[in-house]
């Protein structure tokens, strides 16, 4: 490990591995004789200059690098320091020199025509220049000559030193090499053209060192843990003990780098001396889980992994495996501290991810886990990701609205959230959830967190605190008083511009009134986004489907039933003709789907009382002597839109039972008419039940009906004759009703139908919703026709299967419908599986809920509303993250 | 001579009253020797093994000779119908259910039954398509019979519908149908006692006579029926009726789907949610506790 741990160190990476031989002179390339701090300016520049020409200079390692960099400069600027770092640390190799320029050890030999080429250059070059030497520079690389020896032939070769026909090799002499610098830095002729360039360099690194040296510390005075996170503001004062004597104090570790060097050392050490690197460890672990939040990300992680190295080394050798654990679970530390428990739970959780410990220890540890924070341990090789874990159940779990517990929880989930805001707002927003769903009162303790909790948001318009706050407004599950407090918060703190101190919602508040809220904030947030930018249609659709979807409760109002379900199905019809490209039809869905259906028809009226009237008109026809008699009283027939149940008693007694033909065919013709009134259909299914079928009768109940029936003399005649008429006399009585559903079958049959992709029905009659819901299953069906997996046909066959079943139990027509329905969501949510196998467990949940919603459900119409909610959760689901 | 035979009658008759008290006691005796027999096959249940349930239970509904022994047999499948499913085999729970089915004398809970098999094991459709009705089609002369009582009923043919409501089975094919549509049961019963109790009402179900005298006709209109006939008393009853009596003529539910929408609110005010069949709801229906597995002293015990 420790070998390998070298090998990636970054400044390796960087810097070579001279360089990661340890203390400042190795990093900075120096010997221990220093001259000047120039000297120390001038390594530090050139190491600065080799992090710029490496690839990967933009990435945080490289900046580690360079803060390490300038650390050892002010470090051997001080001069005691210096003395004190010699004894520790070994020399550098310094890297001034180029290479070209490195003297060698064997002499070469030059000859006189080289040399002369050399001079010739010199002279082409206009003398000794910067130009000049350059070219001989390369000059020599190319002969494969140092240039400090080809420098040295051409002084040696000079006319007042030698003849210019002079042949012999020149051999040169190690003591004429001077350093590099000192032939470059003194060049006499024309150091003026340097000087300007290295002044100007100079000065900005001393700007940049001043700078970090002296930023502002703001620190409580008894506060031990050191909050600024500035590169060397601590290091005069601490940095004198950083690699001293182990036994430092705990102050003396002011900076994240010096802590995280100690556990590389720790981690580095641990094989070959075990006893010492445990030592170290007990001091370096609990100053670790105090000021773990200064460390950024990959720092954080990659001390988690020298601590998992080091366990695994310790835990190899034959130490006790009670003290090794004591380290972690019962050095002292702040057991309020959230944060603190936060990332001794997560390092746990990493220890016991590691597969090399022994089975003793393993057990050991996952005690010592379960002690920090109850439940099971959820082991993971990425600190982040068990931290992330952690700070959920605490979040969730927690029993206290102590902002000062909270402010030290959120303060531990900024620090491993800075790459990933979408997991702090996941977290935030699952702490949230489970605060405003607390029966506690209201107080100023939950305000405090709550301003502190909301301020931690955005709350701009598209974004998860949005759609998640309108949910919320709709719950009933969540407290009123408690989630006004966090409306006012939101009024108060957020960075949305548009939601204002009017949009507070009053602690006692109904759900009505929430509700209206909600719309409230969906239009401010609509407004906002719509002024902010020019959205997409998809981005628009998955935006309205956001809102929609957050406004459908489990158990929808009454009053609201029919919008909700219309808006949502509107909106899952538009994402279906999305998917098939009839991008005109989906920009007039999102125009429309807040339209209101039109309003019910009256109900229609059928007195089945007996009067009067009814009873005379009765009378008066059974006795009517000719057929124009009869004919003269169909006027009031028709003002008493079809006559009552005696008078459809009278016109089926004349049309079956009387002698003359003209009063049959005047009587039948009204019966006709009034074919689908409930006093017919009971008049007709009265003869049928207790009279002989004659022909006339089997005749008239077949044209009444429209349909085939059996042989009059057949047994089964009557049974089927029966059953039809007691259908439609079911049927026209259902519209004596006051009752939403027709019109909702109506909008239905249209929703429906856009959302298949063959629509052969343009001009027809429509089909109804359950054609439409029975053609839309079978065409998701058809998707999996080619599927070759076996387990997908199995599922497929148990879908249909479920399907046939539903519809078996079904005792009126929206159960069918919904039979279909549900049968459709679950193909929706195979075909995401399998498109998105990722995003698997994510439907399995979904589908969960949905059972769930179905079973809270207190009618029909309310699970018709939670499947296309369903319906509408999966598309979210199935476009998220912008995958289509 | 006169004592000597009063003492004779006497003690005859008192010897035959003895024989008739011991026999029956020592029928009676057989007779619980016999259930205690039958209940034997209940010693070896083992909810670690469902299939001993099974056994068990198909055993015990094989031989069972009282509603009673039916009824204990259904409760062992559902407990080993529970646990099959508990430890994951749901084809040997759905075979529960099957076999429940097939000794469940409700056709409508014979159905639920056999759904329920379906949900728990998909792979049995052929075997759901050829089963499920069948107890329910074996009732089609009862169903006809049912639905002549209750049209009767609302058209005044009182005699009639007396007759058939009854036929011990016309009356409860009436009550298991009223509840498998969530109706109340009782209330309807009375309602039909109701209307049935006017057999000498002049209209008998006529809605005209006519006048012997000058040969006009006339509606009857009897002071009995307050709403004509066909009509029934009120607008409640008479969507009541006509539930049941659907319920009882139809025999494919896809006549619905060309209703109206409304028929749904018509039928059920409540709209009532559509809840799928499942185990757990069973258990209370069957009365039997999974924490009583074991079957002890003619009861269901906790513990062997």
């Amino acid at each position: 490990m420790s070998d390998q741990h070298h090998r990636n160190s970054p400044i390796v990476e960087f810097l070579g591995a001279d360089a990661g031989a340890g203390g400042p002179f190795a990093l900075l390339g120096l010997g221990h004789e220093i001259v000047s701090d120039d000297q120390v300016i001038k390594a530090c520049r050139r190491r600065l200059n080799q992090i710029e020409r490496h690839p990967q200079r933009s990435t945080p390692n490289a900046d580690e690098v360079r803060l390490a960099l300038h650390t050892a400069t002010s470090q051997l600027l001080n001069h005691d320091l210096r003395e004190q770092l010699a004894k520790r640390w070994p020399p550098g190799v310094p890297v001034s020199l180029p290479k070209a320029w490195v003297p060698k050890q064997r002499s070469r030999q030059l000859k006189p025509t080289l040399i002369s080429k050399a001079r010739k250059l010199v002279g082409a070059s206009g003398g000794w220049n910067s130009t000049a030497r350059k070219r001989l520079a390369h000059f020599a690389r190319i002969n494969r000559v140092t240039a400090l020896e080809l420098v040295s032939a051409l002084n040696v070769g000079s006319p007042s030193n030698s003849t210019e026909n002079d042949q012999s090799p020149v051999r040169l002499q190690k003591s004429h090499i001077v350093p590099s610098f000192e032939l470059i830095e003194n060049a006499p002729s024309k150091i003026s053209s340097w000087l300007p360039a290295y002044t100007i360099l100079f000065l900005m690194s001393a700007a940049l060192i001043s700078t970090v040296l002296y930023v502002p510390q703001i620190q409580a005075p008894q506060d031990e843990i050191v909050k600024n996170r500035s590169a060397i503001s601590d290091v005069p004062n601490t940095v004198s003990n950083f690699f001293s004597d182990p036994t430092v104090s705990r102050d003396e570790f002011g900076h994240y780098t010096a802590l995280a060097h100690e556990l590389d050392q720790i981690a580095a050490k641990a094989q070959t001396q075990p006893v010492e690197s445990v030592e170290r460890f007990k001091v370096i672990f609990p100053l670790f889980v105090e000021r773990w939040i200064l460390f950024p990300e990959p720092a954080l992680s990659r001390s988690s992994l020298n601590i998992s190295g080091f366990t695994r080394y310790v835990a190899q050798s034959d130490f006790d495996e009670d003290e090794l654990v004591a380290i972690f679970a019962k050095t002292p530390m702040d057991t309020s501290s959230p944060q603190q428990i936060m990332i001794r739970a997560a390092i746990l959780d990493v220890l016991l991810s590691e597969y090399r410990l022994p089975a003793q220890l393993r057990t050991k540890l996952s005690d010592a886990r379960s002690a920090c924070v109850p439940g099971l341990a959820h082991p993971s090789a990425d600190v982040h990701t068990a931290l992330g874990l952690i700070a959920g159940l605490q979040g969730v779990e927690s029993t206290t609205d102590n902002s000062e517990w909270w402010d030290d929880w959120l303060e531990g989930v900024n620090a491993f959230t800075t790459e990933d805001k979408l997991i702090r707002t996941k977290l935030v927003l699952s702490v949230l959830s489970s605060r405003i769903r607390k029966a506690d009162p209201l107080d100023s303790e939950w305000k405090e967190t709550a301003d502190l909790l909301a301020s931690s948001l955005s709350w701009k318009s598209g974004s998860s605190e949005s759609f998640w706050l309108v949910s919320q407004l709709t719950d009933e599950s969540v407290n009123t008083p408690r989630l006004s407090a966090l409306t006012e918060s939101i009024a108060t703190n957020s960075q949305a511009p548009m939601i204002t101190i009017q949009m507070v919602l009053n602690p006692t508040a109904t759900m009505p009134q929430r509700q209206q809220l909600a719309n409230q904030f969906k239009d401010a947030w609509d407004q906002g986004k719509s002024e902010s930018e020019t959205p997409t249609q998809l981005s628009t659709l998955i935006t309205e489907l956001h809102y929609t979807v957050s406004l459908t409760s489990p158990n929808v109002v009454s009053n609201d039933i029919v919008d909700s379900y219309i808006k949502l199905a509107r909106l899952n019809t538009a994402m279906w003709q999305y998917e098939q490209g009839r991008t005109s039809e989906v920009a007039e869905l999102l125009a429309t789907f807040e339209q209101r259906i039109p309003a019910r028809d009256d109900p229609a009226v059928y007195s089945m009382d007996m009067h009067n009237r009814d009873t005379q008109w009765a009378e008066s026809a059974i006795n009517a002597e000719t057929p124009a008699e009869l004919r003269s009283m169909f006027a009031q027939l028709r003002t008493d839109n079809g006559g009552g149940v005696n008078s459809a008693h009278a016109l089926v007694y004349l049309a079956t039972v009387h002698a003359n033909a003209d009063m049959r065919i005047a009587a039948r013709s009204q019966i006709l008419r009034y074919r689908d009134r409930p006093s017919i259909l009971i008049a007709v299914d009265y003869a049928a039940t207790n009279n002989r079928v004659s022909s006339r009768l089997a005749q008239l109940v077949s044209d009444m009906l429209g349909i085939q029936l059996p042989n009059r003399t057949d047994d089964s005649w009557y049974p089927s004759a029966h059953q039809a008429l007691l259908t439609r006399l079911s049927n026209a009585l259902s519209l004596t009703m006051e009752s939403d559903l027709n019109r909702i079958e109506y909008e239905t049959r249209t929703i429906y139908l856009s959302r298949l992709i063959e629509q052969s029905y343009v001009g027809d009659p429509l089909p109804s919703a359950i054609d439409s819901a029975r053609n839309l299953f079978r065409q998701s069906m058809r998707e999996f026709v080619f599927a070759n997996s076996n387990e997908l046909q199995t599922r497929i066959i148990e879908l249909e299967a479920m399907t046939l079943v539903r519809v078996e139990r079904s005792k009126s027509p929206i159960q069918i419908f919904l039979a279909y329905q549900r049968s459709i969501c679950a193909m929706k949510a195979l075909h995401i599986e399998q498109r998105l196998p990722g995003r698997s467990l994510q439907v399995q949940d979904l589908l969960a809920q949905l059972e769930t919603r179905l079973d809270q459900s207190n009618t029909v119409l309310n699970q018709i509303i939670q499947v296309e909610h369903c319906i509408a959760k999966l598309w979210l689901l199935s476009h998220q993250g912008g995958n289509s | 001579m006169n004592r000597f035979l009063k003492i004779s009658v006497i003690s005859i008759v008192f010897a035959l009253c003895y024989n008739s008290l011991a026999m029956s006691s020592s029928q009676a005796q057989t007779d619980t020797n016999a259930d205690k027999s039958t209940y034997v096959i209940l010693n070896k249940l083992n909810p670690l093994n469902p299939v001993s349930y099974l056994i068990a239970g198909e055993a015990l509904g094989a031989r069972a000779q009282t509603e009673q022994q039916e009824f204990v047999a259904s409760q062992a499948l559902i407990l080993g119908a529970i646990f099959a499913y508990q430890q994951g085999d749901q084809s040997l729970a759905a075979s529960m259910c099957i076999a429940i089915a097939a000794i469940e004398p409700d056709a409508y809970r014979s159905q639920e039954l056999w759904d329920l098999a379906i949900e728990l094991d998909p792979q049995r459709l052929n075997a759901w398509r050829e089963f499920r009705d069948k107890k329910f089609n074996e009732d089609s002369k009862s169903r006809q019979l049912a639905a002549k009582c209750i049209a009767a009923a609302r058209f005044g043919d009182t005699k009639l519908a007396a007759e058939l409501f009854n036929q011990s089975s016309v009356h409860d094919l009436i009550i298991q149908t009223a509840n498998a549509l969530g109706l109340n049961s009782s209330a309807l019963t009375q309602t039909l006692r109701e209307m049935l109790e006017h057999p000498d009402d002049e209209c008998r179900g006529r809605v005209f006579v006519v006048e012997r005298s000058d040969g006009e006709i006339q509606r009857v209109v009897c002071q009995d029926h307050r709403r004509p006939l066909g009509a029934a008393d009120n607008d409640r009853v008479l969507r009541e009726l006509l539930q049941i009596e659907l319920e009882l003529v139809t025999t494919d539910p896809r006549h619905f789907e060309s209703a109206p929408w409304s028929l749904s609110e018509y039928l059920d005010a409540t709209l009532q949610p559509v809840r799928d069949p499942s185990l757990n709801g069973l258990l209370s229906v069957y009365r039997v506790d999974e924490t009583m597995p074991y079957w002890k002293h003619d009861k269901w015990v906790s513990k062997r």
